[in-house]
């Protein structure tokens, strides 16, 4: 990679950053993440319908497949930020996309989480930002 | 492919005065060389100009690993805000943390970037762009003093004043909104507080900031912690945060950080 505008080397200062952040609770997210259930994980399996650049947060919305029924799911994941110092783009994750996210669910049982991470269909992993 | 006539003619005049330039002054340009990112180098010990990186997390008393946080030196009245600031946020309600509604941390939390911060000055002002919401607090370092105290207004920055004490920038900022906290658990300050900040260049690419807090309405005693804050690499630059941009978690009605849904039905 890449065709993001910085080098990825600045990535080892923010990430020891994140790591400290990390021990505060809802790291470099801009809210408490009091809403997911953090001692909980699910996999979800399904297609990307889009997935959202955006700040304050990303998001993956994700269509899989429960019972028969083509169900969405929206998944919250860091800032463009912090994930492009990461090394993501906003091309990581692309419409069609099959790919496993792992999530902390919401505890009110919405259709959603906050993303921990996600491993594409060749296997490549993409870890929160 | 057809070209305009009148661009064609515009053309030929350009290529005759290039060749009618004197000698030299026409050569072809030569032959580009790749671009190498610089680090910034300070030209005195008084240049904080540069792209920095906080080394030590968000919390407002740096955590080392192992050790429990320093406990806040907050009066009682303060003490009990914090604790129900806490106890709010374990129920998903931002009541000390301001950026949840996209509103800037101000000062001084800014000075615990969150994410990485620029530095600008020139001889009359000292300007600090912090990447997180895309703030700027100007410290002004040109001799003037605080407006008079019935002029001045509460900001989310307040108002910053410096002077050179050998190669230490010594700035004071005073007016700063109540509602601003120090972190995101809601640590608070109050309406009386000044910040007494020491700011200098431990070596070339690292900036220090010794803020102490004097508030005695909030804090027994004068509050000190220092940042530490490291040169970025080169080719590092600040990217842009507009956290309006696409806000799925507004506060609702109950105070409570909500969840925006897409896609149909939000309910099992």
């Amino acid at each position: 990679m890449t065709g993001s505008i910085f080098s990825l080397r600045t990535g080892l200062g923010l990430a020891a950053a994140c790591a400290a952040a990390a021990t505060a609770g809802s790291a470099l997210a801009h809210h408490s993440f009091a809403m997911f259930d953090n001692a909980k994980s699910v996999d979800l399996q399904g297609t990307v319908r889009e997935f959202q650049w955006t700040n304050p947060h990303s998001w993956i919305q994700l269509t899989v497949m429960e019972g028969g029924q083509s169900v969405e799911y929206s998944i919250e994941g860091g800032s463009p930020n912090g994930l492009a110092r990461r090394g993501w783009t906003r091309t990581s994750l692309k419409p069609g996309d099959r790919v496993t996210v792992t999530v902390h669910p919401l505890k009110d049982g919405t259709k959603g989480g906050s993303f921990v991470k996600a491993v594409m269909a060749d296997g490549k992993a993409l870890g929160a930002g | 492919m057809h070209t305009p006539p009148l661009r064609l003619i515009g053309s030929l005049v350009a290529a005759a005065a290039i060749a009618a330039l004197p000698a030299g002054s026409a050569s072809a340009a030569p032959a580009a060389k790749p671009y190498v990112a610089t680090q910034y180098k300070p030209k005195t010990k008084r240049d904080f100009t540069g792209l920095w990186e906080n080394t030590q997390g968000i919390p407002w008393v740096p955590r080392e690993p192992g050790k429990p946080p320093e406990p806040p030196p907050l009066t009682p009245a303060y003490q009990k805000i914090f604790d129900q600031r806490i106890q709010d946020a374990k129920e998903g309600k931002p009541s000390g943390d301001m950026t949840a509604a996209c509103l800037p941390q101000g000062m001084p939390r800014i000075m615990t970037m969150t994410y990485p911060m620029e530095i600008m000055q020139n001889d009359i002002q000292l300007n600090i762009f912090a990447e997180w919401m895309e703030q700027t607090r100007r410290i002004f370092i040109d001799g003037r003093p605080h407006p008079p105290a019935d002029e001045l207004e509460p900001t989310y920055y307040g108002h910053s004043i410096g002077h050179w004490e050998g190669d230490v920038l010594v700035a004071e900022t005073v007016a700063m909104r109540e509602e601003t906290d120090l972190e995101a658990s809601g640590l608070p300050h109050s309406d009386v507080t000044v910040a007494k900040e020491r700011i200098w260049l431990a070596d070339d690419n690292t900036l220090k900031d010794e803020i102490t807090l004097v508030d005695p309405k909030a804090y027994t005693h004068p509050w000190t912690v220092t940042k530490i804050y490291k040169r970025a690499p080169a080719g590092f630059t600040l990217l842009p945060y507009v956290c309006l941009e696409n806000n799925r978690n507004p506060v609702n009605d109950k105070g409570q950080i909500g969840f925006v849904h897409q896609g149909g039905s939000d309910k099992p």
